[in-house]
């Protein structure tokens, strides 16, 4: 399991459970409004998930993340 | 990016799984106190906040009234026995229609007042078919609020009256400082299950936009800010009872949620408003 496979496991399963349309992730996927559409309450629950599998995520650390990519930017920089 | 919050579960199914045990930790209405004074008793508040809808809906006799969200059916019940008002009642929750249905034939009321499943943002009624649009505290469960003000506007008669209290944002929430609370409003989703508030002005926007016009709009925060205390004591008094329906974890939920909303109410993040709006003659 990637860093990537991972990050989009865990965005999915947001979308299922918010009843938002499932959708195919790629790293150029944007989070919000236009992109799928996650609003503030699935901002939360991605970081409270993102923390719980990988012990630190890049909205607690002060980050506003756009895009998949840049999720999976924060992890990889370590 | 700043915007309304939206909170878990769907709601029909989270009302089902919960509803006998928050008989004993919300009481019989299943909905907020208004305490004028703060020592009255929940059951008194609840009526009370009741009251405050009615004084606003003004219910008469054969008057159609439709309640969106019909929780327990009592406040229907209520409609129809004191104004001799008929009354329909939808839900999506199956539990609560046939709860509803029981009540009011218990009393007497089954024909004035029938409840049925249905969904606010999408009721199978002709247009102008109701006199009052009767909402109360449901419409945090609707995410498409644009679609249940535009459906209530639809299906009120010329002169007809929307009425509406509910859990409300004190102001649209910056992600920041969503994300600053972003435990407890997770907290918040596992308790009550999926719901999205907006502030009270989004809901005069939404029934000025569909040519409603708005008669009163006040925030009732401070009143109704005292429930949670009776809440969180129905927690500890009825513990044993309530992890025997919906387990230890959930129960301490609750009690935890309690003092979530009580701080949230503190912080003017979350507070309770009430809106009645008329539509044109």
């Amino acid at each position: 399991m990637t860093i990537e496979t991972d990050v989009a496991g865990i965005i999915k399963a947001i979308l299922k459970h918010q009843g938002l349309p499932d959708s195919d992730l790629e790293l150029s996927t944007h989070l919000y409004g236009e992109g799928i559409g996650l609003d503030s309450l699935c901002v939360a629950e991605l970081s409270a998930m993102l923390e719980k599998n990988f012990g630190k995520d890049p909205y607690s650390a002060g980050q506003l993340p756009q895009t998949v990519g840049h999720i999976v930017d924060f992890y990889e920089a370590d | 990016m700043s915007e309304a919050i939206d909170t878990g579960r769907e709601p029909a199914k989270h009302y089902d799984t919960v509803v006998e045990a928050w008989g004993h930790l919300l009481e019989e209405d299943l909905h907020y106190g208004y305490f004028e004074t703060g020592s009255e008793s929940l059951p008194d508040a609840t009526d009370a906040l009741t009251n405050q809808m009615l004084q606003l809906a003004k219910p008469e006799k054969g008057q159609h009234v439709l309640d969106v969200g019909c929780g327990t059916g009592k406040a229907a019940c209520r409609i129809g026995a004191e104004f001799g008002a008929h009354v329909t009642g939808i839900s999506p929750s199956q539990v609560c229609v046939a709860n509803a249905n029981n009540k009011a034939t218990s009393l007497s009321l089954d024909s004035l007042v029938q409840f049925r499943i249905g969904d606010g943002t999408k009721p199978d009624f002709p247009d102008a078919s109701f006199d009052i649009a009767w909402v109360m505290e449901s419409s945090h469960l609707m995410p498409d609020k644009p679609a249940l003000i535009r459906e209530c506007a639809r299906l009120l008669k010329p002169g007809g009256r929307i009425v509406l209290c509910d859990v409300m944002l004190d102001h649209k929430l910056p992600l920041d400082e969503m994300l600053s609370y972003r435990d407890d409003f997770l907290l918040l989703k596992d308790v009550f299950g999926r719901a999205r508030m907006e502030p009270l002005e989004f809901y005069q926007e939404q029934c000025e936009a569909n040519g409603l016009v708005a008669e009163t709009a006040r925030d009732i925060s401070l009143e109704t800010q005292p429930t949670f205390q009776h809440w969180g004591n129905n927690a500890e008094r009825n513990r044993s009872t309530v992890v025997e329906m919906i387990g230890a974890e959930a129960c301490q939920q609750f009690a935890d949620s309690c003092t979530v909303l009580d701080r949230f109410w503190d912080l003017n993040i979350l507070g309770y408003g009430i809106i009645s709006a008329t539509k044109p003659a």
